[in-house]
């Protein structure tokens, strides 16, 4: 055994007395081994449980994530009439934002939600690049204004956090109150005048529903989303 | 008792991994019995028994909506399905994590609300908004650097001083000397303040939990009282571990080395349910002590265990419920040298040392404690939350020179809002009450064995964003009430300034206060027994044929001590691959900690130098922190720091330590193959000088500038096992980093190695 350098001597002071009075503090160390043995044996009842797990530790990105709950959004959302004649009228999505987000979102462009498919563009609005086959122009490039007509065809929109806050706003008054369900991801959406609003909460994603501007647009969300959201108001 | 708790827990642990086997084997066998594999589909299809393909969208009508319902009533019944299908689920999830491309289409809505997301370059996030100061140590970080406790984990951070004192004991601060008795750092864990109020420090060997379960480590340097309150002086240290979710499954840990002697942790989580994940842990080591600089062998070193559990509820999606709730205990045997011993006549006539009368003696002292500690998170939406934290927290301490027990309870409330589009605001509650018993000895002593204190506090802060997405402005005080020094105002202002995407400035103006320790009120101490020949006191002639025994105290008379900060800083994001942070402050710190003499007293046989503790004059530090992270390579990471770090004293005082001007750290990770990963750590601490008592006439000691390079390499063998070996200190046989002031013996760290084994299933 290594040795302290030097001559030992042992003291008898008075802390050599155990003070650790056998009251609150014995107590609760008893209280808590038996609350940690109670615990693992808890566990011990439900093994291999964690296993479940592993589908989060799967190799998704959160736009992957974002573009999966904007597909159940297509499920349980009710457009009025008249921008679906049809049973079969396509889902138009617009995705504003850079380039990041193609990828996620092209994964469900021309799945079926139901009857209906869903036809995704994508507006990177710094470079001014409209992504679809279809030909209609959504922004003119040379008079920097949205082109209304266009923007209001679409169903749903769903800026990303990198589109300009100035942009988002103008691109929200054109909306109005045309039933396009305009779906977000920044703290300030629902103020800026959004209703569907995306933010990771404790390496989850929620999402608040400003549900009185949806109802204002004559668009519907089905009970089963609405109980999921947070519904937030003015 | 504490042996028997560990017992206890081990056999328990053990018994839960060998169970953990036992199913996945059955699970297996069976799977393979079956020769019926499920593949992604098969899963899908199992996730999708939700009634999404019931649902026609387009026009839900009120039939669709009855079906709807119904599709709910299956879905109760497809839960019981679905636990039912577990087995197959995990052979699938094995699956699915091979498969890059996962049917996203087919995870219902409430199983994607249960999906963990990782944004990428949150860390970065972090550090680019952020007026202050701020560096995030991250798991990562930790696993790859093999540091095998919170303090060394510490010595990451740019700006802050670390050093290791001798086994078990560490000398940290931020902006200034590092010291054993350094005062002004606030240290939370999970939200618990791990502060000591008896002496204003922290006892960093008994902060510890299973590394490979911390999250992050948040460091701030520079004051953050208006959030944190008290104490947040010179810097708030926030250790965040991981929620249960992020650690399912079973770690084992084992290890060997010559100074990490042995030592090993066991942790399992699970799902109780789909919304409460838990986890359990033990970790125990046993360190060797250091050696003195003669080279001798110090004392046996120290071992401890502990043992803790956590476990998140999420009851809802927006109600977050955590408990937690920790033990452990310790044996320290420190080598306790320079110990002045009374009466002095005892052993006068035995020892005629010509450095002092030091005795050295192998303390054995022993350390234990706990905490329960409940948490309540509610979001109300993206920009509002309420969080509500409720902990108990004992300590126990028995050291030769005094015992030290205490007892905390905590309530803190915060609620987060955005009451106008431009304002962010956040304000708290929080009440401490904290009660203590102390035990004396000669050496050190409180004038009230029992002491009890409340802390009442409030504080308000809005975040203002004066011009969007460019300039915000932060506003906030904090009020705080204590019974010993009555009420304190803090305040801070900040303006963040985002020039572009990837230039930011800020700067910070702000007050921080210490509240008095117990033992600067009311403690007593002898920090020094000084032989005979004394030169400094020749004008008592017979000095000459007695000892001196310094004896310190404290009183009512001493106030907290006072900083007011000015800070500024530049963040340059090149890209996701170069990242630049610089920062610059200014100090001045007033009725900082001093001493004064006082008095002599001469008794028959000895003389007694009074000492005061007292509130010294003002004094400044300024200084300055750069920080690189380069990203070259994807395999490829290096990270820089360098810091100054300048104090002016006041001229009056006699005895003036020097903190390490300069600090330097290079470090790289690199991961040339995916089961590879080499870790390199070069670090440089300017030389500095620290008050020893035992060395007079200047009670200084004065410690060589030291490089430092350490060395991990980490090889994951297979899926489930890493092995890994660290050399530390591989420049140098030993040297010195710090000294405690007093009754601690100078020590050296050595070079040493270790290898760990984890496990993970």
């Amino acid at each position: 055994m290594p040795e302290c350098r030097g001559r030992k001597i042992r003291l008898t002071v008075s802390h050599e007395q155990d003070i650790c009075s056998p009251g609150v503090g014995r107590l609760f160390v008893v209280c808590l081994t038996v609350l940690i043995i109670l615990f693992g044996m808890l566990l011990g009842i439900f093994p291999g449980n964690h296993l479940k797990g592993n589908l989060h530790a799967a190799n998704l990105s959160e736009y992957d994530i974002k573009a999966a709950f904007v597909y159940n959004f297509c499920l349980f959302t009710e457009w009025p009439a008249d921008t679906c004649p049809a049973p079969d009228t396509p889902i138009y999505l617009l995705v504003v934002g850079n380039d990041d987000l193609r990828d996620s979102f092209l994964k469900i462009n021309g799945k079926k939600a139901g009857k209906r498919t869903l036809d995704v563009t994508f507006f990177n609005p710094r470079e001014d690049i409209l992504y679809n086959p279809r030909e209609d122009t959504l922004f003119n490039p040379h008079e920097n204004t949205v082109d209304e007509k266009a923007l209001r065809r679409f169903h749903m929109v769903f800026f990303s956090e990198d589109v300009d806050a100035k942009f988002l706003t103008e691109m929200i008054m054109v909306i109005g109150d045309y039933p396009v369900l305009t779906l977000g991801e920044t703290r300030d959406f629902i103020q800026k005048g959004g209703m569907v609003n995306f933010f990771e909460k404790n390496m989850r994603l929620l999402f608040e529903v400003h549900n009185n501007r949806v109802m204002t647009s004559h668009i519907r969300l089905s009970s089963r989303l609405l109980k999921l959201a947070i519904i937030v108001t003015d | 008792m504490i042996s028997l708790l560990m017992n206890t827990c081990l056999i328990f642990t053990l018994t839960l991994i060998m169970t953990h086997f036992t199913l996945v084997d059955s699970v297996v066998a069976q799977t393979n019995g079956d020769q019926s594999f499920p593949v992604v589909n098969t899963n899908g299809a199992i996730l999708n028994h939700t009634g999404d393909t019931h649902c026609n969208t387009g026009d839900i009508s009120n039939d669709a909506y009855a079906m709807l319902t119904n599709a709910d009533a299956m879905l109760t019944n497809a839960d019981a399905v679905l636990n039912n299908a577990d087995v197959m689920l995990n052979n699938a999830d094995v699956m699915l994590n091979n498969a890059d491309d996962i049917d996203l289409l087919s995870i219902n809505i409430e199983n994607l609300m249960d999906m963990q997301v990782t944004s990428v370059g949150k860390k970065q996030q972090v550090l680019s908004s952020s007026a202050a100061a701020i560096h995030v140590i991250t798991a990562e970080d930790i696993k790859h650097s093999g540091v095998t406790s919170i303090a060394d984990a510490l010595k990451l951070v740019p700006g802050l001083h670390v050093a290791r004192l001798n086994s078990d004991k560490w000398a940290i601060n931020s902006r200034d000397l590092g010291s054993r008795f350094a005062e002004t750092l606030l240290v939370l864990i999970d939200g618990r303040s791990v502060y000591t109020p008896s002496f204003s420090g922290v006892y960093w060997e008994v902060q510890d939990t299973l590394l490979a379960d911390i999250d992050r480590i948040e460091v701030i340097r520079g004051p953050g009282a208006t959030l944190w309150g008290a104490n947040a002086v010179n810097g708030v240290i926030n250790i965040i571990t991981k929620s249960s979710k992020e650690t399912q499954g079973g770690l084992v840990e084992a290890g060997a080395g010559d100074l990490e002697h042995r030592f090993g942790s066991v942790r399992y989580g699970t799902a109780i349910t789909d919304n409460v994940n838990a986890r359990i842990f033990c970790k125990g080591f046993d360190r060797e002590s250091l050696t003195h600089p003669d080279g001798s062998e110090s004392t046996r070193g120290w071992e401890s265990f502990r043992g803790g559990f956590r476990m998140d509820a999420d009851i809802t999606s927006q109600d977050l419920w955590t408990l937690q709730g920790e033990l452990y205990s310790g044996d320290i045997y420190q080598c306790m040298k320079e110990l002045p011993i009374l009466p002095v006549s005892d052993f006068m006539v035995e020892e005629t040392p010509s450095t002092g009368y030091s005795f050295a003696i192998e303390d054995h002292s022993e350390v234990s404690g706990g905490h329960i500690q409940m948490a309540w998170q509610k979001i109300l939406s993206s920009s509002s939350e309420w969080d509500l934290q409720l902990y108990y927290d004992r300590m126990y301490r028995k050291e030769l020179f005094i015992t030290e027990e205490r007892e905390s309870v905590d309530l803190e409330f915060e609620h987060r809002f955005s009451p106008m589009s431009r304002h962010d605001v956040v304000w708290g509650l929080r009440c401490n009450h904290t009660w203590d018993h102390f035990d004396d000895t000669l050496m050190m002593s409180a004038v009230h064995d029992s002491d009890r204190n409340t802390l009442f506090s409030l504080f308000v802060q809005d975040e203002f964003l004066l011009i969007p997405d460019t300039l915000w402005l932060t506003l906030g005080t904090k009020l705080e009430h204590n019974e010993v020094t009555g009420s304190e105002i803090l305040p801070g202002i900040r303006l963040f300034w985002s020039l572009s995407n990837s230039h930011k400035l800020w700067g910070a103006v702000s007050r921080a206060v210490r509240n008095p320790s117990r033992l600067e009120r009311d403690g007593e101490a002898m920090p020094y027994l000084s032989p005979p020949f004394s030169l400094e006191m020749s004008e008592y002639p017979y000095t000459n044929y007695l000892p001196v025994v310094y004896s310190l105290s404290g009183g009512e008379w001493f106030e907290s001590e006072r900083l007011l900060s000015w800070e500024a800083g530049y963040r340059f994001i090149a890209s996701s691959s170069f990242f630049a942070d610089i920062s610059l402050y200014y100090n001045r710190y007033n009725n900082s900690r001093s001493f004064e003499v006082d008095e002599l007293i001469i008794h028959d046989d000895w003389i007694e130098q009074k000492i005061r503790f007292v509130n010294g004059p003002s004094w400044q530090t300024w200084g300055g922190e750069l920080s690189l992270a380069w990203n070259p390579l994807d395999w490829l990471k290096l990270d820089m720091a360098y810091s100054f770090l300048r104090r002016q004293l006041n001229s009056e005082a006699e005895v003036s330590s020097k903190a390490p001007n300069h600090q330097f750290s290079l470090q790289g990770t690199l991961s040339p193959l995916d089961s590879i990963n080499f870790h390199c750590r070069l670090k440089y601490v300017d030389d500095s000088s620290q008050v020893l008592w035992s060395a007079p006439p200047d009670f200084l000691y004065d410690i060589d500038a030291y490089t430092t390079l350490d060395f991990a390499v980490i090889w994951k063998a297979t899926s489930h096992i890493d092995i890994s070996l660290s050399v530390q200190n591989l420049l140098d046989e030993a040297h010195v980093e710090a000294v405690q002031e007093v009754w601690i013996p100078p020590e050296e760290v050595r070079r040493s190695i270790y290898g760990k084994v984890t496990c993970s299933f």
